[in-house]
């Protein structure tokens, strides 16, 4: 008759000395007394020798050899992409690879309003886009120089100043 | 994990810089029991050896983004169990190598004989195994893993993997016979 021990389907766990000590200690118990279940840890426990039979064979000679010389390969090639050849080099989109999903949104929008800030603000201190752009410009910021695009000491005000000089140049009548 | 100098983890994190040496250290140190759960699992010299090379690959792909908050070998393990089910469940049918055999009337041949038709009988069995359970199989008696070591390569949890074994060894014992088992060395 089949022995109905609650812990019966635990044997192998018991075997393994992966139960606490109160199963482990009910589990001793019962098998002192059930011939059943002593006789079906003894099966478990003869299953390991036979697993043991089967060996690996040798490892294949050669195998690291062939593993460096791939992954120079690869990485010779870039194809892992993240792997770089010397410490000192650095992908160009690693950068953006290591950041979060929206952290990439959000450089990515950084990217973009920079674009778009500076297609604007090109136009302003562009004297041949805009000629008679500039006066208004000026004058609007009276006594609030710096926060004009081009601000005084600054490179966009040289650049002004500069060609404002030469054009005045070509402008002088031959 | 061990920050020690010399350490799996730390070498890991100078792969991770491309220090390429600090690689061929960690293929060095951890070839022969990947090699070992590669063939033990999947029973086939080209695939075993297919596996851990894709292994180590994987490993430097990834090297970037190791942090080393588990062991090496627990990440390893990971990394070498999910490609081996991955390579079960393309390949349903295992080949299975049989030991050559050579006639030899040595004393013991007899008992070399036995073990040899065990170790096949063992091979048929365990290829007979739903691959999770093969590989639980493989982690407990092989490389000698706890439940919780089992558990954390196979991502689940250790009541599971306790499922998976008692499974297995059900099916072992049925496949296997009590010939096989008893004729085993003890």
């Amino acid at each position: 008759m089949p022995c109905r021990f609650k812990y019966r389907h635990r044997l192998g766990a018991y075997l393994d000395g992966e139960l606490n000590p109160q199963e482990s200690e009910a589990i001793a118990k019962h098998l002192a007394d059930c011939a059943t279940c002593s006789a079906a840890l003894e099966e478990i426990r003869r299953l390991v020798p036979a697993l043991l039979t089967l060996d690996a064979p040798p490892l294949p000679s050669g195998l690291a050899v062939r593993i460096l010389a791939e992954a120079r390969r690869r990485t010779a090639l870039g194809t892992p992409e993240r792997i770089s050849v010397s410490p000192g080099f650095w992908p160009p989109h690693r950068w953006l690879q290591d950041l979060s999903v929206p952290m990439r949104v959000a450089a990515c929008a950084v990217v973009l309003l920079a674009f778009v800030l500076g297609l604007t603000m090109g136009r302003e201190v562009s004297l041949f886009g805009s000629p008679r752009g500039i006066a208004p410009i000026e004058e609007s910021l009276d006594g609030f120089e710096w926060f004009s695009p081009t601000p005084p000491l600054s490179l966009g005000s040289a650049y002004l100043t500069m060609a404002s000089a030469s054009r005045d140049i070509e402008e002088v009548p031959q | 994990m061990s920050d020690a100098p010399g350490s799996d983890e730390l070498l890991m994190l100078a792969v991770g810089k491309g220090d390429l040496r600090a690689f061929e250290e960690i293929i060095r140190r951890h070839q022969a029991w990947a090699w070992k759960i590669a063939y033990r699992f999947l029973g086939n010299r080209e695939d075993a050896e297919d596996v851990v090379q894709d292994a180590f690959l994987r490993l430097l792909a990834a090297s970037s983004r190791y942090r080393p908050i588990a062991s090496f070998k627990t990440y390893f393990y990971r990394i070498i169990t999910h490609l081996c089910l991955d390579r079960a469940k393309k390949k349903q049918s295992v080949s299975v190598e049989t030991i050559p055999d050579s006639p030899d009337l040595r004393p013991g041949v007899v008992e070399e004989m036995m073990r040899r038709e065990t170790a096949v009988a063992v091979r048929a069995a365990l290829d007979a195994l739903p691959p999770t359970q093969r590989m639980a199989v493989v982690l407990k008696y092989y490389e000698g893993l706890d439940y919780d070591g089992i558990a954390s390569a196979l991502q689940t949890t250790p009541k599971a993997v306790e499922r998976l074994l008692a499974r297995a060894r059900e099916r072992l014992r049925a496949i296997l016979g009590a010939a096989a088992i008893n004729s085993s060395p003890l």
